[in-house]
């Protein structure tokens, strides 16, 4: 049959197209918005010479390995000044991810919070966006007089509205966005 | 090739002609052989445009009543023959005779018409008509294939429908365009098929493994989309469809021409587009839901001494936004969304398309050439190319939105190569139908490297080369049929593991196939029977084997299980259709499906605690599963004017081994329609349909897997349609029609929509549809 010939020609060529357009991957895809490393900075308003440092970390990103978490250990009473860094320490030198949220302020927002209520108390902004509006890389708090355990929680968002009713305070409630960063930090009080 | 009484009782019981004064036009004669003027015993006699036809008598004598004046194309087949296509203007009565040929090779304008093959088979097949086509235009195909019993959806939100057929969705159904296996990347819950109904001039779904020569995964069933036929005759027609609907303020625009000539040569064009804004609930707005889209599909076809050549190329461009509210962080935004009656972001209606939102554009190229050859013997060979390409865009951190957080590109080639044989099996009469041949395919998924963010999926190369041969034999009302395939696939997997180093798994899958049925057809289809078993194989996909990542739809983490074995399944289906005369018409059908290593994604017993916060995270497992189920249509006409429907279907999902229920599985529905209708002078089929639909709730969930949300209560939801075709003359025609969908405007939420979590379904819509056709 004559059609034959012209048909494997056809199959000939639909064979060269399936392996030559397609190439191999060969370099992974470097994620840009992995944040691996919190930083936590304490320095206690009554001694501020000593800094604390605690660190949340999940170096191998979404799922794998769980994260490390340190505790936080505070005294009761005391009012502490707070810093936070963010970081994708997946290369070296890490990449800060704090500069890009400070370069696109008005984006982000951070908010904390004790668990239980009460544990901490008095949360303060030290920093504000390029509107003047709270940012939260630096904060401030007051802890409870009496000893106990529980929890600091630190909430990142972006694409938030910073506009809407008790945002500005730092209630999360009505904020809205995506959420980047949500840790809990085990909190020890001690007396 | 065809029985004789398929035609027997085809006309469509809803839009059943009446005895209107205009439409009283008889059509007679007989079919005789065009050399020798032999009688052509039990031929048939088919008219294109109105559905209908009629088997001649055993000498060769035929007859068609209650036609109206216009121009009609009539399909004239034998068995023995090659079927033929002619077209005649019909103003009154007539008496004609047909002739067909015998000698392929000697014929000029041999015509291949849609095969109706398929209404005979072994296996339930349910067509969605053109008049009901027309009645739907504008929706997509989960929607569309949703008003067959047994077919149902599963959604995310308004805009993402997926077809689930007996229970079964995703790739474990195969959706055939064109003669074409659409190959898509239908692993993702939220990713609808990438077709435009519009495009169809028929829409069919099997409910069984399907025509084996597309593929051996169709565990749940088929949907066979095919385009306008190219009738190589002299005609021009032109469509043109405006559909305007109030909720979400949407319009939907599409238009087609076809034309064939003297020369055995015709083509079509058909263009769709659409655009709608935000949808709303009785109570709120979807903030967020808009779609646009864009479609295109043309084809022609040559016929040549013999050779029947065609090509077909479609194009599916859609930009869908997501519902804003029902983007979810981590578990705690998860929690508060659910916890809210109301989505928590909404806003005023826009048409805008914000992120997040999917862009999606599929192509489908094919070329198709058919070589008719002496003794009834075909050969057929498709080749067709396929590119999908997938973009899904998040709301993300420092200016990053408008890079897709997923764009891959899957391109797939397929040739397909077939062998007909027909011809006659001891006695006059009966015949057997064998077809054999072979499908190649290469698959390769490509994500694009730009978009910052690990893949959802890995870039992979798949190979895979299918052998099948089917068998049919047609005896008196007999028709017993058998079918086997055999595919092997290669799957090479390129992917990156967390230390970034490059693993190249490789798979290589033998998977089996097979089909053995009987159709039985007696005393002129009053009773009709169906009884198919067949034995169904896939292999996991790329996301069962590897996905790892982020769903933000459902706020879960989900791991692909590389060590996934083929799912097996078998598939016991039987049907049994009972009519008297123009009255009364039933059709039940019982399934049993089991399927053995079922893929299915089970909750971990633990949420994953990650830096933005704990994720519940599932795992892809397997079982063994086995799904029952009937559905049941009963259709009457007690009077002329007057149609009733009621279909119901019941399903019933189980996890064998651990003996649970399965997840996911529609509920059982119950649905009444009544239809009044009437033909006057000049508007033709006035009809009025109210039809009112019941969803029950899902008892049977799994005990094993608790839900965020309690499942949703059982819904009610009124729907009523008025519609009539208005000629201005026999070749200009309107066809006009209002229909009101979930009229009570009730808020519900459906247990297979994956945004119940966070958002009611629609609420009320009017869709208005104006349709111009001209024919000549």
């Amino acid at each position: 049959m004559k059609p034959s010939i012209a048909l494997r020609l056809l199959y000939c060529i639909t064979i060269l197209f399936f392996t030559r357009c397609q190439k191999l991957p060969k370099t992974p895809i470097s994620e840009q918005e992995l944040i691996t490393t919190l930083k936590l900075t304490l320095t206690d308003t009554a001694a501020p010479l000593i800094q604390y440092t605690y660190v949340f970390s999940d170096i191998d990103g979404v799922g794998g390995l769980a994260p490390a978490i340190d505790s936080v250990y505070l005294l009761s009473g005391s009012v502490y000044h707070a810093s936070l860094l963010l970081l994708d320490e997946r290369n070296y030198p890490a990449d800060t991810t704090t500069l890009e949220i400070n370069e696109l302020s008005t984006e982000h927002q951070f908010f904390y919070q004790g668990i239980p209520t009460g544990l901490l108390s008095d949360f303060n902004y030290l920093d504000t966006d390029s509107n003047l509006q709270p940012l939260g890389n630096n904060f401030s708090f007051r802890v409870s007089t009496s000893p106990g355990n529980g929890y600091l929680s630190i909430i990142l968002r972006h694409l938030l509205d910073k506009n809407a009713p008790n945002v500005a305070t730092g209630n999360i409630t009505n904020a809205g966005g995506e959420t980047d960063i949500e840790v809990e930090f085990p909190v020890r009080i001690l007396p | 090739m065809l029985h004789k009484w398929i035609f027997i009782g085809l006309v469509n019981l809803v839009g059943k002609t009446s005895i209107a004064e205009d439409c009283t036009l008889k059509i007679s004669g007989r079919i005789l052989d065009r050399h020798d003027k032999s009688i052509l015993d039990y031929a048939t006699v088919f008219i294109q445009e109105l559905d209908k036809g009629n088997a001649a008598d055993s000498n060769g004598y035929f007859e068609l009543t209650d036609i109206c004046p216009g121009t009609y194309h009539f399909i004239v087949e034998h068995i023995g023959c090659t079927p033929d296509t002619l077209k005649l203007l019909l103003t009154k009565s007539i008496n004609r005779d047909f002739y067909l040929e015998h000698h392929t090779e000697e014929l000029e304008e041999v015509i291949a018409t849609a095969k109706k093959e398929d209404k005979e088979s072994s296996q339930t097949i349910s067509e969605i008509n053109k008049k009901s086509l027309t009645y739907l235009e504008g929706k997509d195909l989960g929607n569309i294939l949703s008003t067959i019993s047994g077919v149902n959806q599963l959604k995310t939100g308004s805009n993402i429908n997926k077809p689930i057929i007996h229970g079964l969705y995703g790739d474990r159904i195969a959706i055939i365009s064109s003669g074409v296996k659409l190959e898509t990347q239908d692993w993702g819950s939220e990713h609808a098929p990438e077709v435009d109904p519009f495009a169809s001039a028929t829409i069919k779904v099997i409910k069984g493994v399907g025509n084996l020569e597309y593929g051996s995964d169709a565990m749940g069933g088929m949907v066979i989309m095919e385009p306008p036929v190219l009738q190589k005759s002299k005609h021009f027609n032109v469509g043109i469809s405006l559909i305007e609907q109030s909720n979400g303020r949407g319009t939907t625009t599409s238009a087609k021409i076809e034309q064939g000539f003297k020369k055995p040569i015709a083509y079509f064009i058909q263009g769709t587009y659409k655009r709608i804004g935000d949808q709303q609930t009785p109570k709120y707005n979807l903030t967020n839901t808009g779609i646009q889209e864009g479609n295109l599909s043309t084809g022609i076809g040559i016929m040549l001494k013999g050779w029947d050549i065609s090509a077909y190329y479609a194009l599916y461009h859609q930009e869908l936004a997501i519902l804003r509210s029902a983007h979810i962080g981590n578990l705690t935004d998860l929690q508060n969304a659910i916890s809210s009656d109301r989505p928590l972001i909404v806003n005023p209606f826009s048409y805008n398309l914000d992120n997040p939102k999917q862009q999606v554009e599929h192509h489908l190229g094919k070329l198709h050439i058919s070589k008719y050859l002496k003794n009834q013997q075909q050969l057929h060979l498709t080749y067709s190319i396929q590119v999908n390409n997938r973009k899904e865009y998040d709301i993300r951190r420092g200016g990053r939105s408008n890079i897709p957080a997923l764009d891959m590109q899957l391109s797939s080639n397929t040739l397909l190569g077939t062998y007909e044989h027909l011809k006659p099996f001891v006695k006059k009469n009966s015949t057997l139908e064998t077809k054999v041949g072979f499908n190649f395919l290469s698959k390769h998924n490509a994500n694009n490297p730009q978009t910052g963010i690990r893949p959802l999926i890995p870039d992979y190369h798949q190979y895979q080369l299918g052998i099948f041969a089917m068998e049919k034999l047609s005896v008196k009302e007999f028709l017993i049929e058998a079918g086997i395939r055999y595919d092997y696939t290669h799957f090479q997997v390129y992917r990156f593991d967390r230390q970034n180093n490059l693993l190249q798994p490789k798979y290589n899958f033998h998977t089996y196939a097979g089909s053995f049925g009987f159709n039985w057809a007696a005393k002129e289809n009053i009773i009709q029977t169906q009884s198919n078993i067949s034995i169904s194989a896939r292999f996991p996909n790329a996301s069962e084997l590897f996905s790892e990542g982020l769903h933000h739809g459902i706020a879960a983490l989900e791991f692909g299980n590389a060590n996934l074995k083929p799912e097996s399944g078998v598939k016991w289906i039987n049907t049994i259709t009972l009519k008297h005369q123009a009255y009364i018409e039933a059709e039940a059908t019982f399934y049993v499906s089991k399927i053995y290593n079922f893929i299915y994604l089970a909750p971990l017993p633990e949420p994953i605690l990650t830096i933005r916060g704990a994720f519940p995270a599932f795992q892809y497992y397997q079982t063994n599963a086995r799904l029952i189920g009937l559905d049941l249509t009963l259709k009457s006409n007690p009077v002329q004017f007057l149609s009733l429907l009621l279909k119901s279907s019941i399903l019933r999902g189980r996890n064998t081994t651990v003996n649970d229920n399965l997840i996911y599985m529609p509920s059982n529905r119950i649905s009444a329609a009544a239809d009044i209708h009437h033909d006057f002078k000049r508007i033709k089929k006035l009809f009025l349909n109210v039809q009112l639909d019941h969803i029950f709730r899902q008892n049977h969930t799994p005990t094993g897997i608790t839900d965020y949300k309690e499942v949703p209560k059982a819904y009610t939801t009124l729907n009523t349609t008025i519609g009539f075709e208005y000629a201005i003359t026999p070749k200009h025609q309107f066809t006009f029609s209002i229909c009101g969908e979930n009229i009570t405007n009730s808020s519900y939420r459906d247990y297979l929509d994956r945004f119940r979590y966070y958002a009611d379904a629609l609420g009320w819509n009017l869709t208005a549809r104006i349709k111009y056709t001209f024919n000549n």
